[in-house]
């Protein structure tokens, strides 16, 4: 069913021949129908009223395409057209035009312009200046000038920031206690300190301490195993929280926590496969959030993300810090080479996990390098500049799973630092 | 545009006038909700009929029903009366913000007066819009700030309570509403520096989540508004909300929401008496020792009460235990390091071990012929117990280990539970690799 396509990963890990035939399959041109066939929907109350989180929609909608290799499906300038006038004179974006700037916008705008390697249409200083701007005396971050705090706002704020190469506009070392102190005692994190932890959260704190190189901060077997109870027994699916039912969303948000802080393999992946899979409407295309269900792009993006963590075949890696195909990310990261000083050895295309073979050392040290949150890379390189200690970690996990690698990598830059 | 599409916009701007005009007429409406046109009839029925049928809105065209200031909206109107609101709201809003920005510049050049009353007219008018399609669409963010900015200009306390009362409204039909929440968040923010009634403010505001938490199950938005309350409580409100969360968790004991609030609770207590306690240097509180004991003991009840259905007790009393450990047994070492205090420490230690242990053995007898309740319950114990062990010191660790072995924690859990054989794998694997 996966017919091979340029854009499409060739390889095949273990996990995916593991992958039994009773399972059901991804019904991936049917999901590609759904994602594109919702913009076109206007008649209903419930689609016309979700219309100011337009922006966060167009970000789940268009990453599921990409992951699925099928981008090309939407009118480029049409997209980028529509995100710019969905920007204010500030810097920041709103949900739709005409809609009032906030944090939670302006990320998914940016993100949505590195999808189409557009980031060149902006004025990058200026959204930077309006993200840094919402930083407060305590690291905390607000949304917008209405003050609400939140470690969600911290996460975009350094997602954004770090895309846009802008990281040193902030204070991150703030930004981090901040972060710290929303830490509980059962290892997760909560919206603001002494709030209850929330699987969400926890991606936003464990992304955000991933791109700025400080995951060395968390208690990982603690957060692993408060993130493994979230796994059902029985539907193998993931909650969010204590108590709560599984959700397809939380495939995304628990699962990358894992994996960022290294302990995916403490919860049954075949299982979770299996629960996003019967999630779909095989007829109609979308996800839902439980079996049966009503399918939405939010929890089709979150399905489809969670399924290329798992490194479903036919679908392109994902970051799972940056939640941006692998592929975006090590494009966009090329612009940081004249400022981080590295040297690019040669023209490559990395796709996937998988195609990481045998290459000139140095090319898959700066490959490894590149999948890197940007300030682990920037620590790492200042490592590789002084011992050759970090070249060799690099040199000798190739072939690995890039996630593994950035697990590896940040690892190494910790106990380097 | 053509007749038809003029007569149907005509129309719709006519109910979103009858709308705005029931809200206007009722400012004491607290409940809103979509029904179908259909459920009217009933709603009527159901009323009684204390007013003459004629009385009711709702029999002019089965758009709206209100009574007793609960207000229904036919789900036939949402999306035309929502497209009306919206509209309305962002021309409003439009001539709002472009008059913000002239008045700024060239506002010598109006008369003040027709300026001001322009200025109210146009406020009033994004009040009364933004209200109507918040009513229909709870995270319209755009609308909510454009309240703030209005009121903000107002520099009125009774301004600012009334969105308190706008706000619950729109919880009344939407609970999980974030902008709802943040909204009231910084309204109290607002007020806590000029209000001599916070007090009252918060007392009100955690009833409020409380009314919202029974129909909406272990709402993060509800729960944490609870939990920020924290920090402008008394100390008798402390007590008190301790008191009162207790009777509502013992019927909730599912609810993991309710069971953090009452850790924040008790750590605020906890923390105020240490920093009392760092003027006075007396020893640790006879008062905290009880309120996590007592705590501890009910907790242990309910989890003998609900067999094996609440992950939520268990959870709970992993923070209960962590901190007991940590601040009871860390109390002791912290005070003196001469003989007599260490044994009482490693008393102590003992005595609530063993109490622990005993729980995890009256938890982990399965039945031959047992239900999926005896199992989970083995699992949470087990885990519980794996959990605990891990945290503890390591001194602590040893001394446990000649009483429980990690090896019958394994084979319990793959007993209550061996779908997950792997994960306890893991676990047990991670707890003895701490040992050593």
């Amino acid at each position: 069913m996966f017919s091979t396509d340029g854009s499409r990963v060739e390889g095949t890990s273990s996990l995916s021949q593991s992958i039994s035939p009773s399972m059901g399959e991804l019904a991936s041109e049917k999901h590609v129908q759904f994602i594109v066939s919702v913009e076109k929907k206007k008649d209903s109350f419930q689609s016309v009223v979700m219309e100011h989180i337009r922006m966060n929609g167009a970000y789940w909608g268009l990453t599921a395409l990409d992951l699925l290799g099928k981008l090309h499906a939407v009118d480029v300038e049409e997209v980028v057209s529509w995100v710019l006038q969905c920007q204010h004179d500030s810097g920041g974006f709103g949900g739709n035009i005409g809609h009032d700037p906030h944090v939670l916008y302006t990320l998914s705008g940016v993100q949505v312009l590195a999808l189409f390697d557009k980031l060149d249409v902006l004025d990058i200083e200026k959204v930077a200046n309006y993200v840094a701007g919402l930083q407060n005396e305590d690291g905390s971050f607000s949304g917008d000038m209405w003050g609400e705090i939140d470690t969600r706002f911290s996460y975009i704020a350094i997602s954004c920031l770090s895309l846009l190469h802008r990281l040193d506009k902030i204070n991150v070392e703030k930004a981090v206690n901040y972060i710290l102190s929303c830490k509980n005692h059962d290892g997760g994190f909560g919206c603001i300190p002494g709030a209850e932890s929330h699987a969400g959260q926890i991606f936003c704190c464990v992304g955000a301490l991933a791109i700025t190189g400080s995951l060395h901060h968390i208690d990982k077997d603690l957060l692993g195993w408060w993130l493994c109870e979230r796994q059902d027994n029985k539907t193998g699916g993931l909650n969010g929280r204590p108590e709560k039912l599984p959700d397809v969303c939380y495939s995304w948000w628990a699962l990358s926590s894992l994996i960022m802080i290294d302990r995916v393999h403490w919860i049954n992946k075949d299982k979770l496969i299996k629960f996003i899979l019967d999630c779909q409407d095989i007829e109609n295309g979308g996800i839902s959030d439980r079996p049966d269900d009503a399918v939405d792009v939010y929890h089709t993006y979150f399905g489809v993300a969670g399924l290329s963590l798992l490194e479903y075949p036919g679908l392109k890696a994902i970051d799972p810090a940056y939640a941006l195909p692998v592929d975006v990310i090590v494009r966009h990261l090329r612009y940081s080479d004249i400022r981080f000083g590295m040297q690019m050895t040669g023209p490559h295309k990395v796709v996937g996990s998988r195609q990481i073979g045998p290459l000139h050392p140095s090319l898959q040290a700066t490959r490894a390098l590149k999948s890197m949150p940007v300030s682990a890379q920037f620590l790492l390189q200042q490592q590789i500049r002084q011992t050759s200690v970090a070249a060799v970690e690099i040199r000798s996990i190739g072939g690995m799973s890039l996630h593994c690698q950035l697990s590896i990598c940040t690892r190494a830059t910790s106990s380097l630092g | 545009m053509n007749e038809d599409e003029l007569r149907s916009e005509a129309k719709m701007v006519d109910i979103l006038n009858q709308f705005e005009h029931i809200l206007e007429s009722d400012p004491h409406i607290d409940e809103v909700g979509f029904v179908h046109p259909s459920q009217f009839f009933k709603l009527n029925e159901k009323a009684g009929h204390s007013l003459p049928s004629s009385d009711s809105s709702a029999d002019r065209n089965s758009v709206f029903w209100n009574k007793d200031h609960k207000l229904g909206i036919s789900t036939q109107v949402l999306l035309p009366l929502y497209k009306a609101s919206k509209d309305a709201f962002m021309t409003a809003n439009r001539q709002f913000k472009e008059l913000n920005s002239t008045s700024d510049v060239s506002g010598a050049e109006n008369s003040l007066c027709t300026s001001l009353s322009l200025d109210d007219s146009i406020e009033s008018a994004v009040m009364k819009h933004s209200r109507a399609l918040l009513l229909l669409s709870c995270d319209f963010g755009t609308a909510w700030h454009s309240r703030k900015l209005v009121v903000l200009e107002k520099h009125k306390l009774s301004a600012l309570l009334d969105e308190l009362l706008l706000s619950a409204l729109v919880l009344s039909y939407s609970p999980k509403s974030e902008y709802a929440w943040g909204h009231r968040k910084w309204v109290i923010k607002s007020i806590s520096e000029k209000c001599s009634t916070l007090p009252e403010i918060v007392t009100k505001e955690s009833e409020l989540v409380e009314k919202i938490a029974e129909r909406s199950k272990m709402n993060y938005r509800a729960w944490n508004h609870r939990c920020w309350l924290v920090s402008y409580m008394t100390r008798e409100q402390l007590l008190h909300e301790l008191k009162r969360s207790r009777n509502w968790a013992n019927l909730h004991v599912a609810d993991h929401s309710c069971f953090h609030y009452r850790s924040q609770l008790m750590l605020k207590i906890l923390e105020d008496r240490c920093c009392e306690q760092e003027i006075s240097s007396s020893g640790y509180s006879v008062e905290i020792y009880l309120l996590w004991k007592d705590e501890l003991d009910w907790d242990e009840m309910l989890i003998k009460r609900y067999i094996g259905r609440e992950g939520a007790l268990w959870l709970h009393r992993r923070f209960l235990s962590l901190f007991w450990i940590k601040h009871f047994l860390a109390d002791h070492t912290g005070l003196s390091s001469h003989g007599k205090q260490k044994t009482s420490m490693n008393d102590d230690f003992s005595v609530f071990m063993d109490n622990e242990l005993h729980l995890l053995h009256s938890c982990s007898i399965i039945p031959d012929n047992s239900f999926d309740d005896y199992q989970a319950q083995a699992m949470h114990s087990a885990t519980y117990m794996l959990w605990l062990i891990k945290q503890i010191p390591d001194s602590c660790r040893i001394e446990l280990q000649g009483k429980l072995k990690t090896e019958h924690l394994k084979a319990l859990l793959n007993k209550a539970c061996p779908e997950r054989s792997s994960t306890w794998d893991c676990l047990t694997g991670y707890v003895e690799a701490s040992d050593h």
